[in-house]
C-alpha cells in the first residue's frame, strides 16, 4: 500500500500537500476551541473544519511517505527521458526488445554498437519516425508518455533528433523553413512568435559560429550541400530551436576530420546543465570530441553493458565481438 | 436496312439554344452566315467526348450534359450584383495591382464597371459586339474565324455575344495590366464570350482574365476565346485564372500567334468550379520567337480540372518551355495534355514540355499526356511527366522539426507549385498567383 502510495508520489510536488495539511490541521484545531468554547451554535461550522482537517492530515501523511521514499537518481525529482523495456517491430522483425536507458538533465549519454544493433531504430522510436510498431515498453519525457504525440508536439516539448541523412527539400528555402519551424514550436507552447529582426540576427550569430556561409541560407534546405554542411545545418537548427533532449544520430558518418571538429565543437557550445544529449555512434573517434558522461553498448537490440567514458575505450580496443555474443 | 442518324440529346439541346439566341446575337448578313457556318460544324460532333482524342480525359457529355440556355442581358440589379461580386473577389482572393479592369456581365461588356478610360491613347478598347455590329466594317466577321476544328471554339462563334477588341500600337508599355473580368450573376444559364488582342511591334503587356460568379449565381456554363496576336519583338505576359463558382463550368480556349523575336509568357492557373478546361494553342510564327508556359491546378472535392496546351514550332528557331504543376485534393481530377509539334521548316527549335502531378488524397486523379510531333531533323526537344504523392521522409523531417501535418503538407506543397509560380516574370501577377495558391492551401485546413 505504501510502495503503492511512493510509486504514484514519485514526480508529483509534495509541497502543496504539506502546506494544505498544515493549514488544514491548523484551521480544524482552532475551530474545534471555538465550538468547545461557545455555544451549540457554531458545531455545524466545528463539523465542518474537523473535515477539512482530516482531509488535511490525510494531504500531511502522503507528504510524509513522499518525503521518506527514496528518490530514483539522486536529487532529481524526475528523469529528462526514461526508456523502458522498449520493444519494437518493423514490420515482422522485433528490432528492439526490452531496452531500458534513463538521461537526466545535463548528462551526455553515449550509445555505441554495431550495425543493426537498434541504435537508429532507438532515435527514430523516440523521434517518432512512422513505420515502427511499438509492441511493448515505455518511452517517458518528463514524466510524459512520449508515444502518445506526434512528431511536431515532441519537438515542441523540447526533442530534437539529429538526423544522419538530413534531407534535401527544394524549393523550401532554408531561411524559411527554420522560421517557419521555430515559430510552430513556440506557437505550439504558447510563446510569442519570434521577430524578424531577432531572428535574424540569431540565425547570423549561430551561423557564423558553425562556419555557415549567408548564401547556404538561401538556398532550399540541404540542397547542393555537402555532407559536412548538412550536419552543420542540423547543429544550426539544434542551437537555434534550443531542445532539451538531443539524440545526435551517426553525426560522424561522412564527415572528414575537420568537418567533425566544427560540428562537436557546434554541440559542445549547445552543452548544459538543463540540456541532455544522446550520442549514437559506431566509433569511439567522435568522443574524444564530445566526451559523454556515460557510454552505452547496445547489441541485437537492447543495452548490454553500461558505464563511463572508459568504456569507449574499451570497445575500441576489444571490438563489439564481446558484447554481442553477451546478448 | 434501318439506318437511324442519330443526333445526341446535347446537340438537340443546343440547337434550340442557338435559335432562341439567334434574335440577341450581334452581326447582321455576312456575319449571321459565318455563325450558322459554326453551328454546324459544331453540331457534326455535338459537346465533346471521350472518343475525341483531345477531350479524351474531359468528356463533356459526362460533365456537362447540355448546354444551357443563354443568360439574358443583365438588368441593374444584376450589375449592381456584379460589381459586388468584382468588389468581394478583390477582398476574398485578392486583387492585382494597379489592374484596368474590362468587366463582361453576363457575357456582356459593362463600360460602367470598366476603367476603360484608364488606359490612354495608345490603347484601343472597343467591344466585340459594335465591331460585329458595324456593317462599314468589311473584316468584321474575320473576329469570329479561327483556324482550329474544336468544336467548342466553333460553338463560341456561333453563340458569342459579346468581348472586348484591344489594340496596343506599336512600342507601347502598357505600365498597367489589363484584367477581364468575366461576372455571371443567373443561374443555370450559360455565356459565350470572345475576346481579341493585338498587340503592336515592340509593344509591351500583361493582361489577366478571370472568372467571378456573383452571390446567387449557381451551376453556369461560360464558353470563353481569347484571341492574341503578339507582333514583332513585342512582349506579352498572359495570366488566366479560373477560380470560377464552385459549380461552374468553364471552357476557355485561347489562341495565340507570335511574331519574330517575340515574347510570350503565359501562366494558367484553374483552383476553382466544377468542370474547367483550359486550352491554349500558340504558334511560334515568327524566327526568334520564345514562348515560357506554365500553369497550376489545385483541385479539391470533386472538382475537374484540365489544362491542354498546343504548341506549334512552325518556324525555325524558336524556343518554348512548358512546365506544369497539380496539386489534386479529395476526389479531383486533374487532366494536363500537352503537345509540341514542329513542322518540317523548324530546325533548331528548342523545345521542353514538363508536368508533375502531386497527389494528396488516395481518391484524387492525374492524367497527364505528353507528346511531340516532330518532322523536323535537327531540333532539341523533351518532355517529362511524374505524379506521386508527397514524400514520407520529407514530411517527417518537418514535423520533427515542430510543423504540424498541415503545415508540413502546405510548405512541400507550396515548393512544388513554387517552380512553377516562380516563372511569372511580373511581380503584380506573380503575388496574385502565390495569394490565391496561399488561400487554397489554407483552405485545405
Amino acid at each position: 500500500m505504501v510502495q503503492t502510495i511512493r510509486n504514484i508520489l514519485v514526480g508529483v510536488q509534495v509541497w502543496p500537500f504539506a502546506i494544505t495539511g498544515f493549514v488544514a490541521i491548523a484551521g480544524a484545531f482552532i475551530a474545534l476551541i471555538g465550538a468547545f468554547a461557545s455555544s451549540l451554535d457554531v458545531m455545524e461550522f466545528g463539523k465542518a473544519a474537523a473535515g477539512f482537517g482530516a482531509m488535511g492530515f490525510f494531504g500531511w501523511l502522503l507528504f510524509l511517505i513522499a518525503l521518506r521514499s527514496p528518490r530514483p537518481e539522486g536529487k532529481k525529482m524526475t528523469a529528462l527521458l526514461e526508456v523502458k523495456d522498449l520493444q519494437v517491430r518493423v514490420e515482422d522483425r522485433e528490432i528492439l526488445h526490452g531496452l531500458s536507458l534513463t538521461v537526466n538533465p545535463g548528462e551526455v549519454h553515449a550509445i555505441m554498437g554495431p550495425n543493426g544493433s537498434g541504435k537508429s531504430t532507438l532515435s527514430h522510436v523516440i523521434a517518432g519516425k512512422p513505420g515502427y510498431e511499438v509492441t511493448g515498453g515505455q518511452i517517458l519525457f518528463r514524466g510524459e508518455d512520449l508515444l502518445e504525440m506526434a512528431p511536431d508536439e515532441r519537438a515542441a516539448k523540447g526533442v530534437f533528433l539529429a538526423f544522419q541523412y538530413p534531407v534535401e527539400i527544394p524549393g523550401v528555402a532554408t531561411m524559411n523553413f527554420l522560421r517557419t519551424a521555430l515559430n510552430a514550436q513556440r506557437k505550439a507552447r504558447g510563446e510569442s512568435e519570434y521577430s524578424t529582426p531577432d531572428f535574424l540576427k540569431k540565425v547570423r550569430e549561430v551561423a557564423k559560429s558553425l562556419n555557415i556561409p549567408q548564401d547556404m541560407l538561401k538556398r532550399g534546405v540541404n540542397v547542393g550541400f555537402s555532407g559536412g554542411e548538412k550536419k552543420r545545418n542540423e547543429i544550426l537548427q539544434m542551437a537555434l530551436f534550443e531542445p532539451s533532449l538531443c539524440i545526435l544520430d551517426e553525426m560522424d558518418s561522412g564527415l572528414d576530420i575537420d568537418a567533425l571538429r566544427i560540428a562537436a565543437d557546434g554541440v559542445n557550445a549547445l552543452r548544459s546543465p538543463e540540456r541532455a544529449m544522446v550520442v549514437i555512434t559506431h566509433y569511439q573517434r567522435l568522443l574524444n570530441y564530445i566526451v559523454p558522461d556515460y557510454v552505452h553498448v547496445m547489441a541485437k537490440g537492447r543495452v548490454v553493458k553500461s558505464g563511463d567514458k572508459h568504456l569507449a575505450l574499451e570497445l575500441e580496443a576489444a571490438g563489439y565481438a564481446p558484447f554481442e555474443h553477451a546478448a | 436496312m434501318n439506318l437511324v442518324l442519330s443526333k445526341t440529346d446535347p446537340g438537340r439541346a443546343v440547337g434550340n439554344v442557338f435559335v432562341k439566341a439567334n434574335g440577341r446575337l450581334p452581326g447582321a448578313g455576312s456575319v449571321a452566315d459565318i455563325r450558322a457556318r459554326a453551328f454546324d460544324a459544331y453540331k457534326r460532333v455535338g459537346l465533346p467526348h471521350r472518343r475525341i482524342e483531345e477531350w479524351r480525359y474531359t468528356d463533356l457529355r459526362a460533365l456537362m450534359r447540355h448546354v444551357l440556355p443563354l443568360a439574358p442581358q443583365p438588368d441593374a440589379a444584376a450589375l449592381a450584383r456584379a460589381r459586388a461580386a468584382v468588389a468581394q473577389a478583390a477582398v476574398e482572393k485578392g486583387a492585382i495591382e494597379g489592374a484596368a479592369k474590362l468587366v463582361l456581365v453576363d457575357g456582356l461588356f459593362a463600360p460602367n464597371l470598366s476603367d476603360i478610360a484608364e488606359l490612354g491613347q495608345s490603347v484601343n478598347v472597343r467591344t466585340l459586339r459594335e465591331v460585329l455590329d458595324d456593317p462599314a466594317n468589311e473584316g468584321r466577321g474575320d473576329l469570329l474565324l479561327t483556324a482550329t476544328t474544336d468544336a467548342v471554339i466553333s460553338l463560341n462563334a456561333a453563340m458569342v455575344t459579346d468581348g472586348v477588341v484591344i489594340t496596343v500600337t506599336d512600342g507601347t508599355e502598357l505600365s498597367r495590366p489589363i484584367q477581364i473580368v468575366h461576372v455571371a450573376t443567373t443561374s443555370s444559364a450559360s455565356s459565350f464570350t470572345r475576346s481579341h488582342l493585338r498587340l503592336g511591334k515592340g509593344a509591351q503587356a500583361a493582361v489577366v482574365e478571370s472568372f467571378v460568379a456573383a452571390e446567387g449565381a449557381r451551376n453556369h456554363q461560360a464558353n470563353d476565346a481569347v484571341i492574341v496576336s503578339v507582333g514583332e519583338a513585342a512582349n506579352l505576359a498572359h495570366l488566366h485564372v479560373l477560380a470560377d463558382g464552385a459549380d461552374a463550368t468553364n471552357i476557355s480556349s485561347g489562341l495565340f500567334a507570335l511574331g519574330a523575336s517575340a515574347k510570350l509568357k503565359l501562366f494558367s492557373m484553374i483552383c476553382g468550379g466544377a468542370v474547367s478546361r483550359y486550352q491554349a494553342f500558340i504558334t511560334l510564327a515568327g524566327e526568334g520567337a520564345e514562348l515560357s508556359v506554365n500553369g497550376i491546378n489545385l483541385l479539391r472535392d470533386k472538382q475537374h480540372g484540365d489544362t491542354t496546351l498546343v504548341v506549334n514550332h512552325a518556324v525555325p528557331h524558336c524556343t518554348s518551355r512548358a512546365n506544369f504543376r497539380a496539386a489534386v485534393d479529395d476526389r479531383g481530377h486533374s487532366v494536363f495534355q500537352g503537345r509540341i509539334i514542329v513542322r518540317p521548316d523548324a530546325q533548331k527549335t528548342d523545345g521542353r514540355m514538363m508536368t508533375r502531378a502531386l497527389l494528396l488524397s488516395d481518391e484524387a486523379e492525374a492524367d497527364n499526356k505528353p507528346e511531340l510531333e516532330i518532322f523536323a531533323d535537327d531540333v532539341t526537344c523533351g518532355h517529362g511527366a511524374a505524379s506521386g504523392a508527397l514524400d514520407e521522409t520529407l514530411l517527417f523531417y518537418l514535423r520533427a522539426r515542430g510543423l504540424s501535418g498541415k503545415e508540413a503538407q502546405a510548405l512541400l506543397v507550396q515548393a512544388f507549385l513554387g517552380e512553377a509560380i516562380e516563372e511569372i516574370a511580373d511581380g503584380r501577377l506573380r503575388e496574385f498567383v502565390i495569394v490565391l495558391a496561399e488561400r487554397w492551401l489554407e483552405a485545405r485546413g
